[in-house]
């Protein structure tokens, strides 16, 4: 798929995938990493980023085997900003679909 | 590559950033691998996975809204540290091969240097014929010109072997697949080198941990004949194995600390030197060099307009040491000292 497609959706997908459960790194990962081939490397500076500009929250939690894990949980802001992308997402999807089978059928005519 | 490399490397390529936050960073990073690992994947894989360092430190200095293309992030420092990584490959790679496999390498480059050697001949004959072209020319000037296309041909010929000796070192130590290993002895060094040190840590300490439960045994018999006697000796032996096993694990934290400090600390000292050497075989000439350019075309001006001997040829080669030396400083001021002013 292509590069600059994932770029701009991989913050939404993030952000949707830690607003229904609180996630730690690998799990966001491993779980983001089923819905779109991404270098596993780019999420953990997202994250990073989605941290610094409060649109998340870090807490480190024990974990059953092994050492604390941190876990990211989303903020209020958060949620108005993902709440936004996501509409912004629907439109713009829809619009580019409905250009892309009006020149399908101009193609036909 | 260990992950505790990758630790390394990338804490050395976000050094804008504070202590704390490349600690945190770095922790992530380590229990991502971690966590592969138990999964089962190849600690080299799970490396390879985050893809270009390069790329990846840049990343992660995006999110924190720092450009490090436009902070002038290739300065000198960088390149230090680059060359050093270099090295720091090739002798880890060097250190992974086997004696047959150094053997050949070793005969590789010997017959590498022979041939850069015989270079030189068809070069210099080339060159030769060229300057001939300009016999007809008064001798001082002829020989100023053979000079310079002397100086010009072994530059080009050092030049050159640089270019060979760094593909080679490329191809057959760095990607080393030209020659692979036999695949019993690769996949045993890989897997040795999976758990490196905390196999090592480990082994001791279900070592200690297999002494204190055969002495355990012993004792056991012991018990047998009597109880009060045997009771005190499994208490003793359970005691010194773990004892033991704990100032394993404290000597081996200790030393991993102690290396990783001081390979912080030789990498700085280098850099301060290297420092040190350009600025004096480097900045103090070329300042020098701008000096007697300004010098030199302030006197011929004088000259030119006192006597009116055409002195203008000197006087442009005045500019010209002027405008080169003036330029190299510059440009050397700015890679010494440019890019950490910026930075702060």
């Amino acid at each position: 798929m292509n590069t600059q497609f994932k770029k701009g959706v991989l913050e939404l997908v993030v952000l949707m995938a830690i607003s229904q459960k609180d996630k730690y790194g690998y799990q966001l990962v491993s779980e983001v990493g089923q819905t779109m081939a991404v270098n596993e490397g780019t999420i953990y500076p997202l994250l990073k980023r989605l941290v610094n500009d409060g649109y998340c929250q870090t807490y480190l939690s024990r974990s059953a085997e092994g050492p604390a894990r941190k876990y990211y949980r989303i903020t209020a802001t958060g949620i108005t900003y993902v709440t936004m992308l996501k509409k912004q997402w629907l439109d713009f999807a829809y619009r580019v679909n409905k250009f892309i089978e009006e020149s399908d059928i101009n193609d036909q005519v | 590559m260990t992950r505790f490399d990758f630790a390394n490397k990338l804490n050395s390529r976000l050094y804008l950033l504070s202590e704390a936050e490349r600690r945190d960073i770095i922790d992530e990073y380590i229990g991502h691998i971690d966590q592969k690992m138990k999964s089962g994947q190849l600690e080299a894989d799970a490396i390879k996975d985050f893809g270009d360092i390069d790329d990846l430190a840049e990343e992660i200095l995006a999110a924190y809204h720092i450009d490090s293309s436009k902070l002038g992030g290739k300065t000198i420092d960088i390149y230090i540290r680059q060359v050093f990584d270099y090295f720091g490959t090739v002798t880890e790679k060097l250190l992974g091969f086997s004696t047959a496999q150094l053997a050949r390498i070793f005969v590789e480059f010997v017959v590498l240097l022979i041939m850069l050697n015989l270079l030189r001949y068809p070069v210099s004959f080339c060159v030769g014929m060229f300057t001939q072209l300009f016999s007809w020319l008064p001798y001082t000037v002829y020989h100023i010109i053979d000079r310079l296309f002397d100086i010009a041909a072994n530059v080009f010929c050092i030049f050159l072997s640089f270019v060979f000796i760094y593909q080679f070192i490329n191809k057959r130590i760095v990607h080393g697949d030209i020659i692979p290993a036999p695949l019993e002895d690769l996949q045993e060094k890989t897997e040795e080198k999976v758990f490196d040190t905390e196999k090592i840590k480990t082994a001791t300490a279900r070592k200690m941990q297999d002494t204190a439960e055969k002495i355990k045994d012993t004792s056991e018999k012991i018990k047998e004949k009597s109880e009060t006697a045997g009771r005190s000796i499994v208490d003793v032996a359970g005691k010194t194995g773990r004892g033991f096993a704990r100032a394993v694990d404290k000597t081996g934290g200790a030393m991993k600390k102690l290396a990783g400090s001081t390979g912080d600390f030789v990498i700085n000292l280098s850099i301060i030197l290297i420092k040190i050497m350009l600025f004096l075989c480097l900045w103090i000439p070329s300042v020098a060099l701008t000096i007697a350019g300004i010098v030199c075309t302030v006197l011929a001006i004088i000259v030119y307009l006192s006597t009116g001997i055409g002195f203008i040829g000197v006087c442009i080669a005045g500019v010209g040491c002027c405008v080169m030396g003036g330029a190299f400083t510059l440009w050397l001021s700015q890679m010494l000292t440019g890019g950490k002013a910026e930075n702060a």
